[in-house]
């Protein structure tokens, strides 16, 4: 009985290797939180693929679009996480990407050593370069998903595409020019400027308990040793020939105004001085609305991902093609 | 001797760095495997069980290293009483019984409820003892070891068990004893063996003896349950804790504490079955620490059939200590109310596992007066809702241990029923689907047992069998969540 049962077994994972190599998912849909943040991790270990544009963060960086953002970005961002875990995987990795733009909205949260530890000390890593069954996206549930979702697309395709686009995958490509993408910011800034009210959902409220329980007031002694830990991380990666860049995403008033982050941002500006790190500017809050207080809505996303992506185009030599936009800087 | 001793060591360094051995760790595989070589190497035959004390240490040492002697003060003072109450002085057999098992409980109560007791009687208070009160560490297992500890000496003074525990010659007692308490699959979260079942067995085993399908069922029901049904059912429950809860809809929240309860039994039954699969590679067995516990028409039968080893170790050496129902019907209330409000502060030093005992304790009583008084019809449809409302109450008792913290408990209860005009949106629609499809290997598990007995069932398992078990082999590879401990670690 236990010869046969593991000879079947053995058929079983032979097949769906096999299966998932003709199939070729095109998405995954994530089961939970940690398994979206364990897929990334290995998507950017696993491929051997070095792309030059590393957007590192917490979870309000993963609502930015990769379908706007360039293909040559990859998001290392993680919803309960730090952007500390982002630097971390990308500093143990060896990789070494051009640029790293590094969110600043969390920098109160400190590192998940356990989380990165079992990315990168996985002994099951290099089995998995081979064995795509063993992949997080991989699951048999998410593969099951997937056909189920492939399925449905044959009669309603729109709405697949709308689902996987929600859970930031890449479903299309908006490449544009640089023009393109100012007229494109432009557009929605004005959209934006006619319809978005301030509001508080349910949601909203609990997750603002949830920030401020969280992070309270911190101590000025434990932001310096943030600061100091991010210091050490931008060092380091200048010293390998990146350039790192601050953004920070809007937020609304009483999570983007809160004396905390007025305190982490005056750290920040203090421990990397405008003169001398490149910074994105941060957008007025009035054009953005969150789902939570926190988290930017699916049109602020995608507005934001256009602003991002003409910040991005700012640092390139084609800045000069650039349209004006007016943007205000919150205060 | 000597060289056992040395390639234990050679283990104990060599694993050293492991912060923490998940039965479910590639780590502990290569513990099990490679003390299964030395285990069964005919020239070490003789060493058999010292081999397997030095893989316990080393499985111990792993999490906590300093903490393993708190381990072998457990140990000795267990070895030297029981050796004493057998041996020494008749007339001070009692005694010695007596100061064995509040030397136990004093261990247990010193590093399990001092920070209870400090943050009870100190509250708000910053002065020294009550600092040094509230970080003294929790050691892994503590509650396990000590309850069998006391299981050696209690067994020990009872005149009908004592013959085949405690051997004459102290240091084959002393050995006896450091391997009964410490053997590694049951260390740290059971099933709390006691001493007059585990004792007797120890002896030279050879591969012969192995039950290899006994052995291979347990560990991959046990592993299923835990990697598969355990582990991905804990990412869909982890919104139930404080805050996050409060922005689910009703609906999301009931089927999160259903899941909730399907993860805590998969978890603790999953660890069990490992740990017997464990034990039975190694020639010993454990006694069934699950039996289907969700079947149950009654709390009586839920306790019969849920953490057996401790529902009996209760039930042995507290409950019928204390009079059992052998005084009247006031009595028996009272005691069922003390044996649970204490079971439930053995889980964890926080009042809200005494509250939980003390549910359980008040739900036994009432059964038990309600079932002296009313004599209901057995049909099927009785048996139905006697078991969903067993299965409910047991359900809504678990939020206790997701949520240690009273008042956010009692959050939750509230937002069961007031969250109604929150719409689940497709966060709460994917969390209750993944809930449902993780939580049917349970459900599924306990229906294969109560219809087991039919003919056409029977038919089907037996000829389906091999298939249900590569099946899971195959989940387990493919389909795992995310490691994690296992809840009863913490206890």
């Amino acid at each position: 009985m236990i010869k046969r049962a593991f000879g079947l077994a053995l058929v079983l994972f032979i097949g769906y290797n096999f299966a998932i190599q003709v199939l070729e998912p095109k998405f995954y849909i994530p089961q939970n939180q940690q398994q979206e943040n364990l897929i990334k991790v290995q998507e950017y270990l696993l491929n051997p693929a070095v792309k030059p544009n590393v957007v590192v963060g917490s979870s309000v960086s993963t609502r930015l679009d990769m379908n706007i953002l360039p293909n040559d970005f990859f998001n290392l961002s993680f919803r309960g996480k730090s952007v500390f875990d982002g630097l971390e995987l990308i500093k143990r990795s060896g990789k070494k990407p051009e640029h790293i733009y590094i969110e600043t909205n969390m920098l109160h949260k400190e590192i998940d050593a356990a989380f990165v530890d079992s990315g990168i000390e996985n002994n099951m890593n290099v089995v998995k370069q081979y064995l795509p069954a063993l992949h997080e996206k991989h699951q048999l549930i998410n593969t099951l998903t997937y056909v189920a979702f492939a399925a449905l697309d044959y009669v309603k395709p729109s709405l697949t595409a709308q689902l996987v686009k929600k859970i930031g995958q890449k479903v299309e490509d908006k490449q544009l020019s640089p023009n393109q993408v100012q007229e494109q910011v432009a557009v929605l800034l004005a959209e934006a400027a006619k319809k978005y009210p301030s509001t508080e959902s349910v949601t909203g409220k609990a997750n603002i308990k949830l920030v401020s329980l969280q992070t309270g007031m911190p101590e000025n002694l434990y932001v310096s040793q943030q600061m100091a830990e991010l210091k050490t991380y931008v060092d380091y990666f200048t010293n390998h020939q990146a350039q790192v860049i601050f953004f920070e995403i809007p937020q609304e008033a009483s999570t983007s105004l809160s004396p905390e982050r007025l305190q982490i941002r005056e750290a920040l500006k203090k421990a990397f001085p405008e003169s001398s790190y490149t910074y994105f500017p941060l957008p007025a809050g009035d054009y953005f609305k969150t789902t939570d207080g926190t988290h930017l809505d699916e049109k602020s996303s995608e507005l934001y991902s256009w602003l991002f992506v003409n910040e991005v185009n700012n640092i390139d030599p084609l800045q000069d093609r650039r349209i004006p936009v007016k943007l205000t800087v919150a205060e | 001797m000597l060289w056992a001793c040395d390639v234990g060591l050679l283990l104990i360094t060599g694993l050293q760095i492991y912060v923490n051995m998940l039965f479910n760790s590639l780590n502990f595989v290569f513990l099990v495997f490679v003390t299964m070589l030395l285990y069964y190497a005919t020239a070490l035959k003789r060493y058999q069980v010292v081999i397997l004390i030095l893989a316990s240490f080393c499985f111990y040492a792993t999490s906590q290293p300093i903490l393993l002697l708190l381990l072998l003060v457990s140990i000795v003072i267990n070895a030297v009483t029981s050796y004493f109450i057998q041996w020494g002085a008749q007339n001070k057999r009692r005694l010695i019984a007596a100061a064995g098992v509040i030397a136990n409980l004093g261990i247990l109560a010193f590093f399990k409820y001092s920070p209870l007791f400090a943050s009870t009687v100190f509250s708000g208070s910053n002065d020294n003892l009550s600092n040094f009160l509230l970080t003294i560490p929790l050691p892994v297992g503590i509650s396990f070891y000590t309850f069998q500890g006391i299981s050696l000496v209690l067994d020990t003074y009872k005149e009908d068990k004592r013959e085949s525990i405690v051997p004459k010659g102290f240091m084959e007692h002393f050995r006896n004893t450091i391997f009964f308490i410490s053997f590694f699959p049951q260390l740290v979260a059971g099933p709390i063996v006691k001493a007059y079942d585990f004792i007797p067995q120890i002896a030279v085993k050879t591969l012969k003896d192995i039950n290899w399908e006994y052995c291979f069922r347990c560990l991959v029901v046990g592993y299923f349950l835990k990697m598969v049904v355990a582990d991905n059912l804990k990412d869909q429950t982890f919104w139930i804790a404080y805050p996050y809860f409060e922005r689910y809809a009703s609906i999301t929240l009931i089927v999160m504490l259903l899941g909730y309860s399907m993860q805590i039994f998969a978890d603790f039954a999953g660890y069990s079955l490992i740990a017997l699969g464990v034990a039975g590679l190694f020639g010993y067995r454990l006694m069934d620490n699950f039996n289907f516990p969700y079947i149950s028409r009654s709390f009586s039968e839920f306790w019969r059939r849920w953490h057996i080893s401790l529902s009996s170790f209760l039930k042995e050496y507290l409950y019928v200590p204390l009079g059992g129902n052998r005084k009247g019907a006031f009595r028996t209330y009272l005691n069922l109310m003390i044996v649970m409000f204490l079971g439930g502060l053995w889980h964890g030093a926080a009042w809200s596992y005494a509250v939980w005992g003390t549910f359980h304790g008040v739900a036994l009583a009432l059964e038990r007066f309600l079932g002296s008084k009313i004599k209901l019809p057995d049909t099927g449809l009785i048996r139905f809702v006697q078991m969903v409302l067993v299965f409910s109450f047991v359900t809504l008792a678990w939020l206790l241990f997701k949520l240690p913290d009273f008042s956010y408990a009692v959050l939750y209860f509230k937002a069961l029923f007031t969250n109604w005009h929150i719409a689940p949106g497709s966060l709460g629609y994917a969390i209750m689907g993944y809930t449902i499809l993780y939580s049917l290997p349970v459900v599924l598990y306990h229906l294969h047992y109560l219809y087991a007995q039919k003919l056409t069932v029977a038919f089907v398992i037996r000829k389906t069998e091999v298939a249900l078990y590569a099946v899971m082999l195959f989940m387990l590879a493919v389909n795992s969540g995310t490691a994690n401990e296992f809840i009863y670690f913490q206890f």
